[in-house]
């Protein structure tokens, strides 16, 4: 069956399309930053976990992190799964289906996670646990997570392997059959242990203005982490482009200026990241990655595009236009950004700590 | 129509989606109501200076926050994941005409969540004016959430002005916008009450616990008058369709309503005694039992608001199994599976019959059915039908009741998925023809210089049997009009000093009486199922009977034999389930009992549960006289009948009369159904038959007619009203002069009376009634009866050898003795 036969209709959105690309692209940026803390610190607490009987330098912190950071990756993700849907619904419908039960399953598993993180924060916080077996198992239910969505990224923009569908009705696809699921994978989980090093020195930055005299062997541990994975990120980058489609790949490879252009920053934006990261210059170093991460962002955008050229253009959306519903929504952005601001402007103390080491 | 259908089994009916939004919905309005408890306690803790308020309120939004962030939060975004996996076409509805109403959602929730993260670190002194404007502004951005999400639930169910402009707004305030609002505000509140009434149990003190007992037992009770008032609110908007579904009025939901009943006033009286201030083992029980009962509470309005929907996703646009409206009468004659983009079967053939069908079943029912699975179950629900009854159903569906959406497809479509349904999932077998025991039955004796003629003609050539189940047509009785003549130049109809007899073998045997020059025996109880004999145990709709005529010396004058049709092969088994309980006809008490429960749930009686016999015409009068009663029985069998059969032509009248030919009484014999002729020829189409019934009813007042008038196409003719078993066909409508037919349909002429009926009309001699020569209705001679090829023609064959109209053919002589040159009886007899 030709795979084109086989799109949804598209239905018209109230603004311009560019629009709509814009919020996807900035709040799954947001999303994707939480997102690879959240991810990074729970790998990150299962390996230190590991590595002595007891309970490493700050653990109780890190998990203590995790719940709001869940609770914000869950909500601000829920941002870009709207915009994505706006724009490439007929797409995201589809691939969601051909794989519904396991799409299903991320709800489940972030929602087991989740609870989970509640139940380590409230249990590492006298500092002499190490709870390897709740970072274990909340690692595995993220990443469970993560491989699903790209599984869903890549059935997203591979309308050929749609046909899948007549022998696997169920919602038990696949995307293994793609050579570029793995690589993405991987990029998106060595970004997040990158992402979780850094929150981690982070951590450790602001233990040791604090007075706390193990705050730099926090900063080194991460900055460590942040390093290393930001270097196995070219690795996997690489592998990943050579593994996209030829014409996809060859886009990026000077076919397409812009997508050539993202390309090349983030290589630098990665490269410079990496090598602050071991200069120990920790706020340039987050800088660059977290630019790098904006720049990567807006890369995977346009290999979607890429993908999707054959088929679908969002420019041919038809558009209904309903300014007043776009006031509404950035007049109430702006409102609820204010009360964010607010609300983090008079950080409250935490609870005093019980005073031992690694709470 | 445009994307892929998940193929669950067990999971199918959207389990997921029913799973996941029961517990969101619960969670939501606790999470909207909790906070403007919080909020409120907040407030009031600062300025009382409770301190040990304060310890609870901490453990209240502690809980709170874990419960409703981890779970609440999650399952908001599961209903998108499932929504968008259940029902792809109405979740891209939704998103595209208001993502943006959605992101200012989004926006709320965003807030919500860090005023609430936030508030939950900032316990530390007695009192805070942050604290308190951090619990203000999470009840406020809560209860925006809320606030925007009913705009799009609310929509869903009545789109309003939407429906044309499909703007944000219009769809957004829409007629149930507000009052749903306000239900639902105060739905949080009695749940937050709730809640508290079960925390405020740990609180030690019990000064303490019994003041904040009573505090919370106030937001349990309070919210209630609120609710009733919202709630008659809301549903004096809806339309009346959708009103009928909301009160439970529709079978298919009234558990909804019933559940409504009595979970409220429990509500009510957990609140009331809490606030009495009750000890704390029985307050603990008592506030479980109310919390348990407030979750059904929110449960059974929801379920109420789903059933008002039906059959639609979003009213008006998008059907249950996501079907837009704008296209789906298209797909009646493209077909679903040629528009369907993910079909892998695009039209139905022989060979994919059942695939096509499993498919069309996935496309079209999969969203609210299972299989095997907790939510409506096709397989009990289908069990008891066989194809031709699935295929009825499937034709009425979102007629009657308007809960299901209507089947689109081709006539090859539905007709796939009736055989997938039944054949496909329970093995059901068409039905096929089967050899029926045939035997020779003697002709009567009959000398040339025999000094008598006796004819003897059943009144009903078809003759429908059941009269001793759970209910009664009352029409199974047979009757036989006799002739006795006296056979000579001018024969003589003789009735003075005859005594005539009837015998049914091994059954009724009885006398005549005499009517005008003929004689009548009425009320004759035959069965199909001779007690003795050589068809014991068997099945025989078509007993002899053997008439003699003696004078009253006891002489015998003459003697004949005839057919008394009865058959029990009612084909109510096709659509209400059960067996045969002959084999090959009988309705067995199983199907009898589903004809009563049907009754029941289409028009609100309890006939199923009396004791003893239900006659029909009890309320359904054949013979009432006009008026605003109940239909007559004839009119609403075919009427609400003919909405389920539609377009099927003569295979409709054979799926309940004993007409099939495939069935075991075949019980058209005659030479109309040997030429090629069926029911509709002379009866119309049922649709067109029914809607002759039903305006005869609505000419006469009878309102009930109008509904299934409204439900009914005509198809060949426009309704010409007739009144049941008196206004019938008339052969001249086609035999104009008593000649062969030029056309063949005879609908919309009817006989204008008893005496006008085939039966007991007379010939131009005023002497012989047209059936005495010709046979039975639809067993006119020469008839083929299908249980012994001369069964049905014993009395010409016994007067003049030849299977034919008695006195036919020249054969005039049978009753005149000599042959005659004048067609007195009638012109056309051949004489001429």
């Amino acid at each position: 069956m030709e795979p084109s036969a086989m799109i949804p209709a598209a239905e018209a959105i109230p603004a311009a399309p560019w629009l709509f690309r814009c919020l996807l692209d900035v709040t799954f940026f947001v999303h994707i930053l939480f997102m690879n803390t959240m991810l990074g610190l729970t790998l990150l607490g299962f390996v230190r976990s590991l590595r002595s009987s007891v309970a490493p330098l700050a653990l109780g912190q890190q998990a203590g992190m995790i719940p709001n950071l869940t609770a914000l990756t869950v909500n601000i993700g829920v941002a870009p799964l709207l915009f994505v849907q706006v724009l490439y619904g007929q797409f995201l419908y589809v691939s969601s289906t051909l794989m519904g039960v396991y799409w299903f399953g991320v709800v489940l598993a972030v929602m087991g996670a989740y609870g989970l993180a509640y139940r380590q924060k409230y249990a590492l916080h006298a500092g002499n646990e190490r709870g390897t077996l709740v970072w274990g198992m909340m690692s595995l239910l993220m990443l469970y997570a993560s491989l699903v969505q790209s599984h869903n990224a890549v059935l997203l923009v591979r309308p050929d392997m749609w046909t899948g569908y007549f022998d696997n009705p169920a919602g038990t696809m696949t995307a293994w059959g793609d050579a570029t699921l793995l690589p993405r994978w991987l990029h998106f989980v060595t970004a997040s242990l990158a992402i979780g090093g850094l929150t981690l020195a982070m951590v450790g930055r602001r233990r040791t203005r604090h007075h706390d005299p193990h705050g730099e062997e926090l900063v080194a541990q991460g900055l460590a982490w942040f390093g290393w994975s930001t270097l196995a990120q070219f690795v996997g980058g690489v592998w990943w482009l050579m593994a996209l489609p030829r014409p996809v790949m060859l886009g990026f490879m000077g076919g397409d200026p812009f997508a050539t252009g993202l390309l090349l920053a983030g290589i630098a934006g990665a490269g410079a990241a990496a090598a602050f990261a071991f200069m120990r210059r920790l706020m340039p170093a987050a800088a660059c990655g977290v630019a790098t991460i904006a720049v990567m962002i807006a890369m995977r955008g346009v290999l979607r595009q890429l993908y999707l050229e054959p088929y679908f253009d969002t420019a041919s959306l038809p558009v209904r236009p309903e300014p007043s519903t776009v006031a509404m929504f950035f007049g109430f952005f702006a409102v609820s950004l204010a009360v964010v601001w607010w609300a983090a402007k008079h950080p409250v103390k935490d609870a005093p700590a019980s005073g031992v080491k690694g709470a | 129509m445009d994307y892929p259908v998940l193929q669950w089994g067990f999971w199918g009916g959207g389990l997921l989606i029913a799973l996941v939004a029961t517990i969101h919905v619960f969670i939501a309005h606790f999470a909207v109501g909790g906070g403007m408890f919080i909020a409120v306690m907040e407030t009031r803790v600062q300025r009382l200076g409770l301190g040990v308020m304060k310890d609870y309120l901490r453990r209240y939004a502690k809980f709170f926050l874990v419960f409703t962030m981890v779970v609440g939060g999650l399952t908001g975004v599961g209903i998108w994941f499932t929504i968008s996996i259940g029902a792809p076409g109405a979740t891209a509805t939704l998103i595209h005409s208001f993502v943006l109403g959605w992101a200012t959602e989004w926006t709320f929730f965003l807030a919500e969540i860090v005023t609430l993260i936030t508030y939950m670190r900032s316990f530390e002194s007695e009192r805070s004016t942050r604290r308190l404007i951090l619990a203000w502004m999470y009840a406020a951005f809560a209860w925006g959430s809320l606030a925007m999400v009913q705009g799009f639930i609310s929509f869903m169910l009545t789109p309003g002005d939407w429906l044309t402009t499909h703007r944000f707004w219009d769809g957004f305030f829409n007629p149930t916008f507000w009052p749903g609002l306000v239900f639902r505000t105060a739905i949080a509140a009695l749940l937050a009450g709730v809640f508290g009434l079960m925390t405020a149990q740990s609180v030690e003190d019990e000064k303490n616990r019994k003041s904040l007992s009573r505090f919370c037992a106030l937001w349990a009770v309070l919210p209630i008058p609120v609710l009733v008032a919202s709630g008659w609110w809301h549903i004096s908007v809806l339309s009346p369709e959708q009103q009928a579904l909301a009160l439970g009025r529709s079978p298919e939901v009234a558990a909804g309503m019933r559940v409504f009943w009595w979970v409220a006033p429990t509500v009510l009286a957990g609140g009331v005694l809490l606030a009495g201030g009750l000890p704390r083992k029985a307050a603990r029980v008592v506030a479980t039992l109310t919390l348990a009962a407030s979750f059904l509470f929110i449960g059974s309005f929801e379920y109420m608001r789903e059933a008002a929907r039906r059959p639609y996703l979003i009213t008006g646009h998008i059907y249950s199994n996501g079907i837009a409206v704008a296209g789906a009468e298209k797909l009646n004659t493209a077909g679903v599976l040629a528009s369907a983009k993910w079909s892998r079967n695009k039209a139905v053939t022989a060979e994919n019959r059942l695939d096509a069908g499993r498919e069309l079943f996935f496309l079209q029912c999969s969203s609210c059915h299972s299989q095997g699975g907790p939510m409506l179950d096709i397989l009990p629900r289908s069990a008891k039908y066989t194809a031709s009854g699935m295929e009825s159903l499937l034709t009425g569906l979102g007629k009657i009741g308007k809960y299901m959406p209507p089947f689109f497809g081709t006539p090859e479509e539905k007709k796939a998925l009736a055989a997938y349904l039944t054949e496909g999932l329970h093995g059901v077998k068409p039905l096929q023809a089967q050899g029926l025991p045939q035997s020779e039955t003697p002709v009567p004796a009959f000398d040339e210089s025999a000094p008598y003629l006796l004819t003897a003609v059943a009144d009903k050539g078809i003759n429908m049997l059941y009269d001793n189940g759970q209910w009664t047509l009352n029409i199974g009785a047979q009757a036989i009009t006799a002739h006795l003549l006296k056979r000579e130049g001018v024969p003589a109809l003789t009735t003075e000093g005859v005594t005539l007899t009837y015998a049914v073998e091994g059954q009724a045997a009885g006398s005549f009486m005499v009517a005008g020059n003929a004689f009548r025996a009425e009320g004759i109880n035959v069965s199909p199922y001779p007690a003795s004999g050589k068809d014991k145990d068997g099945f025989q709709p078509y007993p002899l009977a053997v008439i003699q005529a003696t004078d009253a010396s006891g002489k015998l004058l003459a003697e004949t034999t005839l057919v008394l049709p009865v058959s029990s092969e009612l084909g109510c088994k096709n659509c209400h389930g059960g067996t045969w309980t002959h084999g090959v006809a009988g309705i067995a008490p199983a199907t009898a009992k589903d004809v009563l429960k049907g009754h029941d749930r289409l028009s609100l009686t309890d006939l199923s549960k009396k004791a003893g016999q239900v006659d029909c015409r009890s309320c359904h009068d054949d013979a009432a006289a006009g008026g605003n009663r109940s239909l007559n029985l004839s009119a609403a069998v075919h009427g609400l009948h003919a909405v389920y059969l539609a377009g099927r032509g003569a295979d409709a009248c054979d799926m309940c009369h004993p007409t099939d030919p495939k069935g075991a009484t075949r019980a058209l014999r005659d030479p109309h159904a040997a030429a090629g002729l069926d029911c509709t020829n002379c009866h119309g189409p049922l649709e067109d038959h029914a809607l002759g019934l039903l305006t005869k009813e609505k000419e006469q007042g009878v309102k009930a007619a109008n509904a299934l008038i409204s439900l009914i196409k005509p198809r060949e003719s426009d309704p010409s009203p007739r009144t049941p078993w008196v206004n019938q066909p008339k052969c001249v409508t086609c035999h104009v002069g008593y000649k062969s037919p030029e056309q063949a349909q005879a609908y919309g002429t009817w006989t204008s009376g008893a005496k006008d009926l085939f039966k007991a009309k007379r010939d131009d001699l005023d002497a012989m009634t047209c059936a005495s020569c010709h046979g039975s209705v639809h067993a006119l001679y020469p008839a083929r009866n299908p249980y012994g090829k001369d069964r049905d023609n014993l009395q010409p064959l016994q007067y003049q050898k030849l299977a034919r109209t008695i006195g036919g053919a020249k054969n005039c002589k049978a009753c005149h003795t000599m042959d005659m040159d004048a067609a007195a009886h009638h012109p056309g007899m051949g004489v001429e």
